[in-house]
């Protein structure tokens, strides 16, 4: 079981994304956008990030900054989104990619190989 | 009496009329001879004064030889007038003095005369200066005939030039019409790139002063993307097209450049089209086409969303909406592509790639993935995409890659089409020990076969032979 938190703004993918990674046995808190999330894990310590790109407020890029920036820095990040993965910003931290729409399948294969990871 | 007067006295003398005996025949004869011949020698200096008076071209020499030969025939006039005198008076001394004064003129006549002898024969005598007049005359007619050709020729080329010089006129005319307010500016530089002329200066070319060297009125950067192309063709003559950004402040131009060498001067032409606005209609499409592009992506998502809260409510097997969730994702590689190459279209060895991703790095080393470079369209890269997804997803469930020893090769050619274009062959070839052919036509089998190779606008077809899953597909590129 892998603590994972999700931030996605657009709710059939948030709750897809959640009964997924729920279904594959992992304990999920979602987010509706960055802000949330940023909230959120104050009081969730979790073990795998999975968060869009383009979110309203608080966007994923922003929130991945957040992330790097407080302890436990390393949290694994899971980028979900529309942009290729050519096109994102050079200096932007994240350990893994997954196109939208997402491959469950491979969502799930890749919180479990970064949660050994961690 | 002095010595002089006895030398003159006639004292003794007896006139000449004594020896012609006084008749009066024989001295009327000698009196009118001797008159008329002393009228006449007098009248011949005169005539020779005359003509030395009138003609002030005369050489100093000629003139000398004149007076000396109108004094010697004065000379000579004399002479009878002292035959008439000594008829009746005895002067005989005076008339031997007027002789031997004649005499002695005349030896000097002679003398001046006879070294002149050449010269005055070298003398044209009027037939030769008549020959030579008509001569001068005939090229005087030449000439006038040449001068005339000549003013013929200069009108002809007046008209010429008036001509050209009105074509010029009209071009220069439609030139201006043409690029007037145009978005093409055009200048003149010479060797130290100072700027001769300008035409229809577009910002920022019209910051530039003719006359002097202003590049730096162009931005920091215009003495490398201008300069130095300018500089490359002044010293290989050679024109050369360049397209520049320019920086300045706040704002950017953007100019597609081409440089040419302008005659034997060391000078060079600038014709810069202004793309300024062209770029940011560009980068503005680039952004609308990726937002479209990752809201299609997000509408992909959402509908993978509705269809897993659709199957969750009816409870639907998970399995289903797994596999059509996962085709969506393949869908959505694809979508990546073609973002990435402004919705072109996507290299087919990329879009192999793209499906074949997801297999395990043990795995990877049993795959060949080989063909030529090829762009495949977006309509049909969404489709192969979706072909490729289910032939990979089969291979890892029941095919090559589910067994230890199997192998997979995707490969394709490029043939030119004799209606033109090109025809791309591909196949997708497994190699498994044991293959179970499918019993029954399900969504994949039907993607394969039917709904692909209609949507590629080619053929295809779906085969299990001994050595396992094997599909060809034949498309137009």
């Amino acid at each position: 079981m892998v603590r994972v938190l999700v931030a996605e703004d657009e709710a059939f993918t948030a709750i897809a994304l959640v009964d997924t990674l729920e279904r594959q046995g992992h304990q999920v808190r979602d987010a509706a956008d960055g802000a949330d999330a940023i909230s959120l894990l104050d009081n969730f310590d979790a073990q795998v990030l999975v968060t869009d790109l383009m979110m309203p407020n608080v966007d994923g890029a922003a929130l991945i900054r957040h992330v790097r920036a407080r302890p436990g820095a390393g949290l694994p990040v899971i980028l979900i989104t529309g942009v290729p993965q050519s096109k994102l910003p050079e200096d932007l931290s994240y350990d893994a990619y997954l196109g939208k729409p997402v491959d469950h399948a491979e969502l799930g294969r890749m919180v479990a190989a970064l949660a050994r990871r961690d | 009496m002095s010595a002089i007067e006895r030398y003159f006295s006639a004292a003794g003398f007896i006139p000449h009329g004594y020896c012609l005996l006084w008749r009066p025949d024989v001295l009327g004869l000698h009196v009118v001879s001797d008159a008329i011949i002393a009228l006449a020698y007098f009248s011949i200096p005169l005539a020779i004064a005359a003509f030395v008076r009138r003609r002030p071209d005369l050489a100093a020499e000629h003139r000398r030889v004149a007076v000396l030969f109108a004094t010697f025939i004065l000379g000579c006039g004399l002479t009878h007038v002292f035959g008439i005198v000594v008829l009746w008076r005895p002067f005989y001394v005076e008339d031997g003095l007027v002789k031997a004064f004649t005499a002695l003129v005349s030896l000097i006549t002679a003398a001046a005369l006879w070294p002149m002898l050449p010269r005055l024969l070298a003398i044209p005598s009027p037939h030769q200066l008549s020959l030579a007049n008509q001569q001068l005359q005939a090229e005087v007619a030449a000439r006038r005939e040449a001068v005339a050709e000549l003013e013929a020729a200069r009108a002809g080329l007046e008209a010429e030039v008036l001509r050209r010089t009105e074509e010029l006129e009209t071009l220069a005319r439609r030139f201006e019409v043409a690029t007037d307010g145009s978005v093409i500016s055009l200048a003149e530089l010479d060797g130290d790139l100072r700027f001769l002329w300008l035409h229809n200066p577009r910002p920022p070319f019209d910051r530039l002063v003719v006359g002097e060297i202003t590049q730096g009125r162009l931005g920091p950067d215009a003495p490398r993307v201008l300069g130095a192309p300018a500089r490359q063709v002044l010293a290989s003559g050679e024109p050369l097209r360049t397209e520049v950004t320019l920086p300045i402040g706040e704002e950017s131009f953007s100019f597609d450049v081409k440089i040419t060498p302008a005659g034997q001067g060391g000078r060079i032409l600038i014709a810069a089209s202004d793309i300024t606005e062209q770029k940011r209609q560009q980068a503005h499409l680039q952004v609308i086409l990726r937002e479209l592009a990752h809201r299609a992506k997000n509408l992909l998502s959402l509908v993978d969303g509705i269809a897993r809260q659709t199957a969750r409510a009816e409870d639907l097997p998970v399995a289903l909406v797994d596999r059509f969730s996962a085709r969506l994702a393949a869908l959505g590689d694809a979508y990546d592509l073609l973002i990435t190459d402004d919705w072109r279209g996507v290299d087919l060895a990329a879009l192999v790639a793209a499906q074949l991703a997801f297999i395990v790095p043990e795995l990877r080393e049993r795959v060949v993935i080989d063909g030529p470079a090829a762009t495949v369209r977006p309509e049909v890269a969404q489709y192969l995409a979706l072909a490729l997804h289910e032939l990979a997803t089969n291979a890892t469930k029941y095919g090559a890659l589910s067994d230890a020893d199997g192998r997979l090769s995707v490969r394709w050619s490029v043939e030119p089409r004799a209606e033109g274009g090109s025809t791309v062959r591909l196949a997708w070839e497994e190699a498994v020990k044991a293959v179970a052919p499918p019993t029954r036509t399900g969504f994949g089998r039907s993607l394969l076969e039917r709904i692909v190779p209609r949507a590629v606008g080619g053929e295809g077809g779906l085969s299990f032979p001994d050595t396992g899953a094997c599909w060809r597909v034949v498309f137009p590129l």
